[in-house]
């Protein structure tokens, strides 16, 4: 390449496609090719570590992100394993999010594709914390009381309908994950079921993140008003399914107490 | 009228506001709660990109008490790639939320081709990419209708390409964007072990009237080259650079980065006793004030 370009800006384009090559291929745990394109732009007194340095820095900083933000995946699976997963993670997964908080979106599904007996529930556990990371930090909203409610006029009660807190997630576990996060954070995990759990999970008054296990009738309840924004008469003939028809109006109104105690309601209408 | 006189100056900052700390999550309640001499925070702006809970609802309760600078680890002002502008959409609202002192990156690259390298990767020192970093620096300037500032950064490799020395670079970015300079003198060290610069030329010749901040941080010495790690104390060769940087620029907004191995709060705020004392004959004999007391000025918005 002639001197004149590789001074202009056309040699920082060569310089930036050779680097980030270099760093990307390198998290593959392979050589790059780029590297000795790279070797001839440096100069000849640049440490001969140089390189290394950035390209160990690129990977160890990833797999160090996704190890902090998961905490329990990391101690189900020992460091061995966990550090195995996450260095695969990064050689496939260039990072293209400016903030790190993002970079482990992608890695439950990475993980629940992976060929290992425990793929399934690393995958569920990891999506579990990642959940708890969304309540963690959703947005702020207010929260209603318990009296909105009961200051309701009885012709508005068919039409209710609910605005969650951004907080409130509901998480669906397959493969009992939850109650082995329980378990590692030192409460007795729930007990062992081959069913699908739904949990609810939220962050409370105090800013911490809450949750718990939603029972067959309070999901379909939640998932109705919570998450499909139906209005209370269409929620009851949901739950005809569930419960019978005389239970529902005392099941919906204890569900519904619950819920604005919890601090899951921002606004009615 | 040139783009670097249409630029308001960060509000205050020509005011000494004394000497700060990064702020770190480990440490929010001590910071709220404990009576402690640290005069202002620097926080990272990427940390604060989410919506809510308790990053934001803490960083709204320090910013209520003391003054904040944004320091941004992922602008990317010297890569070729397009401005993000999502990127500065995102800074701009926690600007407007958050009322700075200081709004901080690094004079650097960090992506390239759609892909973050998540590190400050150095430029070529070229007459070439002065004229890019101005042009790009313009725009962020513009789309956030304030002042930038930007940090030297260590390196560890140096390009043949380059034809300027590093403070002839960043005085030329400066002079010709506006924008304001940070100084790290722990990666002065860094730069000076790793690629041989001369840190006292370095000090002599970057133009102060463009510095405003300053940084100290630990390092990882491996014996031939060094590493910017910011996971230790300071070491004895940084606090004596700092002395001579703040004898030479008078006094500006130091703080202390500790990014990890994090400490107890104590330990950073003894460390940051220990700066003050390098920096103390220069406050002593110049009209500074006292460090601290500017607090209230500061603070509010
Ligand atoms: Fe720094």
């Amino acid at each position: 390449m002639p001197a004149r370009i590789e001074s202009s800006l056309v040699g920082l384009e060569h310089l930036q496609h050779h680097m980030m090559a270099f760093l990307l291929d390198t998290a593959q745990g392979t050589s790059s090719s780029h590297e000795a394109e790279l070797q001839r732009l440096l100069t000849a007194d640049s440490p001969p570590e140089g390189l290394q340095i950035y390209s160990h820095a690129y990977g160890t900083r990833l797999v160090e992100v996704l190890r902090n933000d998961h905490e329990k995946l990391y101690s189900w699976l020992g460091s061995e394993l966990f550090e195995s997963f996450a260095r695969s993670y990064v050689a496939s997964h260039p990072s293209t999010v400016r903030s790190l908080r993002h970079y482990g979106a992608g890695f439950p599904s990475f993980l629940a594709e992976l060929e290992h007996p425990k793929a399934e529930r690393a995958a569920q556990l990891c999506l579990f914390e990642r959940t708890l990371m969304d309540a963690y930090d959703s947005a702020s909203a207010p929260r209603l009381a318990a009296d909105r409610l009961t200051a309701l006029a009885p012709e508005r009660w068919p039409v209710l309908k609910l605005r969650c807190h951004p907080s409130v997630r509901v998480f669906t576990d397959t493969a009992t994950a939850v109650s082995l996060w329980q378990e590692m954070n030192g409460a007795p995990g729930s007990p062992p079921s081959s069913e699908v759990q739904h949990w609810l999970l939220w962050r409370d008054h105090s800013r911490v993140c809450q949750f718990r296990h939603l029972q067959a009738a309070e999901y379909v309840a939640f998932t109705a008003m919570g998450t499909s924004h139906l209005t209370l008469a269409d929620t009851a003939e949901r739950l005809l399914e569930t419960l019978s028809a005389e239970q529902i109006a005392a099941q919906l109104q204890q569900f519904l107490g619950q819920w604005f105690v919890d601090g899951l309601v921002s606004d009615i209408n | 009228m040139t783009q670097a006189e249409r630029l308001v100056p960060n509000p205050s900052v020509t005011d000494f506001a004394g000497f700060g700390l990064g702020l770190r999550p480990a440490h929010f309640h001590d910071v709220l709660h404990n009576s402690h001499p640290v005069d202002w925070f620097e926080v990272i702006s990427e940390n604060f990109f989410v919506a809510g809970g308790k990053p934001r609802y803490y960083l709204s309760q320090i910013r209520e008490r003391y003054p904040v600078a944004l320091h941004g680890v992922s602008l990317s002002i010297g890569t070729r790639d397009p401005l993000d502008l999502a990127y500065l959409g995102q800074l701009k609202a926690l600007i407007d939320e958050v009322k700075p002192v200081i709004v901080s990156d690094h004079m650097c690259w960090t992506s390239g081709g759609g892909h973050n390298s998540h590190d400050l990767l150095p430029l070529p020192y070229t007459e070439e990419v002065v004229v890019h970093l101005i042009e790009r620096i313009n725009q962020v300037q513009d789309f956030l209708g304030r002042q930038i500032v930007l940090e030297n950064v260590s390196a560890y490799v140096a390009f043949q390409q380059s034809e300027l020395q590093e403070w002839e670079f960043l005085n030329a970015v400066a002079n010709g964007s506006g924008c304001g300079l940070l100084l790290d003198v722990n990666n002065i060290y860094v730069n000076e072990r790793n690629l041989g610069i001369n840190a006292s030329n370095f000090l002599n010749n970057i133009e102060g009237r463009h510095i405003q901040q300053i940084h100290v941080a630990g390092h990882s010495d491996y014996g031939s080259y060094v590493i910017d790690t910011h996971d230790a104390p300071i070491r004895p060769e940084v606090f004596e650079l700092f002395r001579a940087a703040f004898e030479r620029f008078g006094p500006i907004n130091t703080m202390i980065e500790r990014d990890d191995h994090i400490p107890e709060f104590a330990v950073l705020v003894d460390e940051l006793n220990q700066l003050r004392s390098y920096a103390a004959p220069s406050l002593d004999a110049g009209d500074a004030g006292d460090a601290g007391q500017n607090r209230e000025q500061l603070g509010g918005s």
